[in-house]
């Protein structure tokens, strides 16, 4: 129950596709989404492949939650080998493709191969067509889904890649109802790599869960308890993601102009209040969700434009904005549109031109190489060189390999704020020490959504952690990687851990929904545990070592020169022991026999 | 006075939850297409309206059915009633209703249309943001109705082709 049970493999080489069944029991081990995907590359794929190969896989995966009222419950997995790390990589958004990719009658879609031209597939209740998307080559998210929905039915909904996935921008993203992302690690060049411009689905099946009671009940008391959260309700639903900003640029945990500091003056120009008094148009939520942190901006007074679109979030107001020295909205809104229409990752494309302007303000690059000055705070830059990115057009060509084989190409890799080739989110290593661990260790690559230890080194949840201190970072680090692939997995959004759900509800919602009467919540983290440990051996088996578990030398060894994390370095090597240490690996960062024999790996 | 089903377009966020809601309790199975109620998204206007039966006062499907399935607005409970054991699933009801809110479930073989959960609606539990409201009839809701017959009066000429 809760699933359909079925995965829908797809052989674009040979044009083919077949629906099998899967064994929904797996569901006690590896959850569904994330943890299933893992599961399924893990056992298909060699982890050594060239990620843009026709050898490498791409699946898209929701898990058991995904499509009911379970509240935000609306997300789907994108996971593939990431040709900008090469490591695993799973991409989550949200939106409404999710659920109506159950609805069509699919869990997971596994896409194999490579088509001999561009094609797009189409789902209809169960039955897949592949068909020939020659003419949409070439075009954005935007109309890429407006014709689709012509051509397929009015309700359909749309996963796409726009022109960065076609010409395999390694920050390119998978779009799925024109704004919503799987944004980071490359996996839309992984789409674009196999000829597939889109997945277009559209279901009247039901969802049907096991103890229909219970569920709904479920349902009441975590909605009431989201509506009653001062961070849920009062915080992201009124301000969206970008009303944190303040509160992180105040705590010495907000970086700026490629992180050489700490702390934006500009801040509060970029914030969500900010965005509520100037362009904000309506809150938004994706489907079924009880928090509706998501922002309909628009207004712009320039025709490339259109009057709406969605974000922007916390990230790209970050990635765009401080980093890239900007405090101005209304061109972090046109570079948040052109990165959703191209289909590429706002955080790594913005982290990628704040490095080419310290490459050019260091003189390292010239307007030789760019094809104009940059500085930070160039309003007009940031939009500009996002197009060039997208489209791979002169100096965009660099941008679009990212930050790290960019700053490596002019001899200073140094200066790229990158963990395995993928850009750093918008927090400070040197003021929340455990986020540097986290982007250290996190399993694709610096990303704040492996595990948020923001949540207890700034606002206290579960419980308070000194930001400063690398103490106990190892035990929090581990804590919130297992729990964040669990809640992956299960279809929900990660915010719903901070005053939504406890483990014990996500527990609850997959024993009533899936019908494991044994369900509960030891089980949902120990497997959130193997599903971290699963990419851990993936990525060993791709050739990493604890070597790779670093971070920038910014990051170690400048201490921060302002603010209230003056003076301060990230001490990851006092925290990456203590890690290893409560994960059960090795001194080398390898899972110990006795670990894989207690995860059953 | 009896209740309506009051809706405010402005507090939508197309979140869906109630046409999962509606599916979930009316249909045993979490199913937006076989929801009674469902959010018309124009996402490029930035515009969601939650589409349901509006319980019309001179009903527009009663006066078409052949069958006497459906009854005239109970003054009561303010509800315009479908007795599905009466139902010969003609679907003249589909065409008639200009809100599109009278559909034909083609698993069951009968019309299908809000019932207000007698009395109780779950969209309204579900809606955590207040868009939807289960309340009495009065001047205030009547001018809201009329607010939003102005917005739906565009969405109409947007379709009408």
């Amino acid at each position: 129950m809760s699933w359909t049970g079925k995965i829908l493999r797809v052989n674009l080489t040979e044009a083919k596709t077949k629906a099998e069944d899967w064994d929904t029991a797996l569901t006690a081990k590896f959850i569904g989404g994330r943890g299933m995907a893992t599961k399924f590359l893990y056992d298909e794929i060699d982890p050594k492949v060239d990620s843009l190969s026709p050898d490498n896989k791409l699946i898209f995966a929701t898990g058991p939650l995904t499509g009911t009222a379970a509240p935000s419950s609306g997300r789907y997995m994108v996971v593939t080998k990431s040709p900008l790390t090469g490591t695993i990589a799973c991409s989550n958004s949200g939106g409404y493709f999710p659920a109506e990719m159950k609805f069509a009658g699919y869990d997971f879609l596994i896409f194999e191969g490579k088509a001999p031209k561009p094609v797009y597939l189409w789902i209809y209740n169960g039955e897949a067509e592949i068909r020939d998307a020659s003419d949409l080559w070439g075009k954005g998210a935007v109309e890429t889904d407006n014709i689709l929905k012509q051509r397929t039915d009015p309700d359909a909904k749309i996963s796409c890649v726009g022109q960065a996935g076609e010409r395999l921008v390694k920050i390119a993203c998978v779009i799925n109802d024109k704004y919503r992302a799987a944004g980071r690690s490359g996996v839309g060049a992984v789409m674009g790599s196999k000829n597939l411009k889109a997945v277009a689905v559209r279901g009247t099946k039901g969802i049907k869960v096991a103890d229909r009671e219970t569920f709904r009940q479920a349902c009441f008391e975590v909605m009431k308890r989201i509506n009653e959260s001062p961070f849920l309700a009062g915080g992201m639903r009124n301000l969206g993601t970008a009303g944190i900003l303040n509160v992180i640029n105040e705590s010495g945990v907000f970086p700026a102009n490629n992180s050489q500091v700490i702390g934006f003056p500009g801040g509060h120009k970029i914030s969500g209040e900010a965005l509520a008094e100037t362009y904000l148009i309506k809150n938004r939520a994706c489907f079924g969700c009880a928090i509706s942190c998501g922002r309909m901006s628009g207004g712009l007074k320039d025709p490339k434009y259109p009057a709406i679109m969605e974000g922007p979030e916390y990230e790209t107001m970050w990635s765009y904005g401080a980093e890239c020295g900007v405090d101005d909205i209304a061109a972090i809104i046109k570079a948040n549109y052109l990165c959703s229409d191209l289909g590429m990752d706002t955080i790594s494309a913005g982290v990628t031109i704040a490095c080419a302007m310290e490459l050019f303000e260091k003189g390292i690059i010239s307007e030789k190489e760019v094809g104009r000055r940059i500085s930070f705070g160039d309003t007009e830059a940031i939009v500009e060189l996002t197009e060039k990115m997208g489209l791979r057009e002169g100096f965009g060509d660099v941008l679009a390999e990212g930050a790290y084989r960019m700053a490596e190409r002019y001899g200073h890799p140094e200066l790229a704020m990158t963990v395995k080739k993928q850009e750093v989110a918008a927090y400070e290593p040197r003021g929340a020490q455990g986020m540097g661990l986290n982007y250290a260790t996190s399993n694709r690559g610096a990303c704040h959504c492996r595990g948020y230890t923001i949540g207890s080194e700034v606002f206290g949840m579960p419980q308070p952690m000194d930001r400063t201190s690398p103490e106990g970072k190892g035990f929090l680090a581990k804590m919130v990687q297992d729990l964040t692939a669990a809640v992956d997995s299960a279809g929900l959004c990660l915010f719903v851990v901070f005053g939504g759900y406890e483990p014990k509800d996500i527990a609850d919602f997959i024993k009533s929904g899936v019908g494991i009467p044994d369900f509960h919540e030891g089980i949902l983290i120990m497997a959130g545990e193997r599903i971290w440990n699963m990419e851990r051996l993936f990525n060993l088996k791709a050739g990493f070592t604890s070597a790779d578990d670093t971070l920038p030398p910014r990051h170690l060894k400048e201490a921060a020169s302002q603010g209230p994390s003056k003076g301060l370095v990230n001490q990851l090597d006092k925290m990456l022991p203590e890690y290893y240490g409560v994960r059960g690996w090795d001194r080398e960062g390898r899972p110990s026999e006795d670990k894989l024999r207690e995860l059953e790996l | 006075m009896a209740k309506m089903l009051a809706i405010d377009p402005k507090k939508c966020t197309s979140c869906r939850l109630c046409e999962q809601a509606c599916s979930f309790i009316t249909k045993g199975e979490f199913n937006p297409a076989r929801s009674r109620i469902q959010v018309a998204i124009f996402p490029e206007e930035g515009i969601w309206i939650p589409m349901s039966c509006t319980q019309c006062d001179d009903p527009m499907c009663t006066m078409v059915c052949p069958s006497g399935a459906l009854k005239p607005k109970d003054p009561e409970t303010g509800l315009v009633a479908l007795d599905e054991n009466i139902c010969v699933g003609c679907k003249m009801c589909t065409m008639a209703c200009p809100f599109g809110a009278v559909v034909y479930d083609a698993q069951k073989g009968v019309a299908d249309k809000c019932d207000l959960c007698n009395g109780d609606p779950e969209c309204v539990k579900f809606c955590v943001y207040g868009a939807l409201e289960f309340k009495e009839e009065d001047i205030g809701v009547k001018a809201k109705r009329r607010a939003l017959a102005e917005i739906l009066k565009d969405s109409y000429k947007e379709v009408r082709v």
